[in-house]
């Protein structure tokens, strides 16, 4: 019997308990401790990614209030646009188109000579275009006063042309003709202004 | 008299023998002790951090899903109406800001004397101002003259000469086309925020 056996055999009461209770003890460390460790540092990346993953939702989320406070934005300012700033209907533009310029070239001292007035559709938009093509008299002071009232006027007016040339039929040589392209917009049917909902 | 042959019960260290049963047992106790402390610390960790991802998983689906809802809310057809009626909005609102009198300033300063401004029309195009002059002038050098001083204000650029005609009274009427840099106007600004009544040079 060697030296071992002999001290196994001497302190086996001992012994076996305690070998139990390391071995006991070196299992439970392996098949316990050892996974609960390795699921803990897993979960630790599982919680990055999840964080990663709820800025990503959240970033989107804001982007999309974004994308509607700005659709909202452009909803609100377009209708604004087409009913307070445009001529509310074809009526209206034809009298910004008439009168208004009427009333400026009298105010600016120029004789309303001619005036031609056109209405067509725009393709593919809510919007219809009035033309006026007009004719007016004056001298260059009072054209310049009058294109002055017409791009300051309240009514939305565009002055798309303008042609000078002298007034050679009237008997005044600095009087000049001055030959306006304007054109306004209104919307055809008023119930499209709602653009978007 | 303690009878029995030595050789077979030789003499071994009881002490060392104990001490190392006592070690064993020490560390078998510490062990016992790192293993239960460890279990229970990360079991209340992966409590927490369960908690945590519930938490964080159900806030990213809330966002998640209030994105969604959002944008299912836009219409995507409408969305594209709307742009193309922001955008001819625009165009129309930066027409209207062209100041004319600040355009007639600026001629009146570099017309040469023997030139007459026949016609202008201003046009936008990709969101800038080209502007088509035709002009009445006795030399071509007074056409030239008006291209430089034009430049010179900085309000023009690649202003180019177009069509030319000799009249019959012996002037010439020419094209000239650039762009324009409309005075105090920042291209692009008005975007919808137009107020009635246009510019004010």
């Amino acid at each position: 019997m060697n030296l071992l056996k002999r001290v196994f055999s001497e302190r086996r009461a001992i012994l076996i308990p305690l070998t139990l209770f390391l071995v006991g003890n070196v299992i439970y460390l392996a098949a316990v401790v050892w996974p609960l460790q390795r699921t803990v540092a897993g979960a630790k990346d599982a919680q990055y990614k999840a964080t990663q993953s709820v800025l990503a939702a959240r970033a989107l989320e804001t982007q999309a209030k974004a994308d509607r406070a700005a659709k909202d934005r452009a909803d609100v300012e377009l209708r604004k646009f087409y009913t307070e700033i445009l001529p509310k209907d074809d009526r209206s533009a034809i009298g910004v188109a008439n009168f208004t310029l009427n009333k400026l070239a009298e105010q600016s001292r120029v004789t309303f000579k001619s005036g031609q007035w056109d209405s067509e559709e725009i393709k593919d938009s809510t919007l219809s275009r009035l033309t006026a093509k007009v004719t007016l008299i004056g001298d260059y002071a009072s054209v310049r006063k009058f294109l002055y009232e017409l791009e300051t006027a309240e009514e939305f007016v565009i002055l798309e042309s303008v042609k000078l040339s002298s007034a050679s039929t009237v008997q005044n040589d600095n009087l000049l003709e001055l030959g306006l392209e304007v054109a306004t917009y209104f919307v055809r049917d008023a119930k499209t202004t709602a653009v978007s909902r | 008299m303690l009878k029995g042959n030595l050789s077979t019960r030789p003499f071994y260290n009881e002490r060392l023998v104990g001490l190392v049963i006592v070690i064993a047992a020490i560390a078998g106790v510490a062990l016992t002790v790192f293993n239960a402390t460890t279990t229970m610390r990360l079991s209340g960790e992966r409590q927490t951090q369960q908690a945590e991802q519930d938490r964080v998983d159900a806030e990213a689906e809330k966002s998640r899903t209030a994105a969604t809802a959002l944008q299912n809310s836009l219409n995507k057809s409408n969305l594209l109406m709307l742009a193309d009626a922001t955008a001819e909005a625009n165009v129309l609102i930066e027409q209207r800001t062209f100041s004319w009198t600040a355009f007639f300033g600026i001629v009146e300063k570099t017309l040469p004397l023997d030139a007459r401004l026949l016609s202008v029309a201003p046009r936008i195009e990709r969101g800038v101002f080209m502007i088509v002059m035709s002009l009445n002038v006795k030399r071509t050098e007074d056409l030239e003259a008006f291209i430089d001083a034009l430049n010179s204000t900085g309000a023009f650029y690649e202003l180019l000469p177009g069509d030319m005609q000799r009249n019959e009274d012996g002037f010439l009427i020419a094209t000239l086309s650039g762009g324009y840099r409309a005075p105090g106007v920042v291209p692009g600004r008005s975007k919808l925020a137009v107020r009635k009544g246009g510019p004010r040079p």
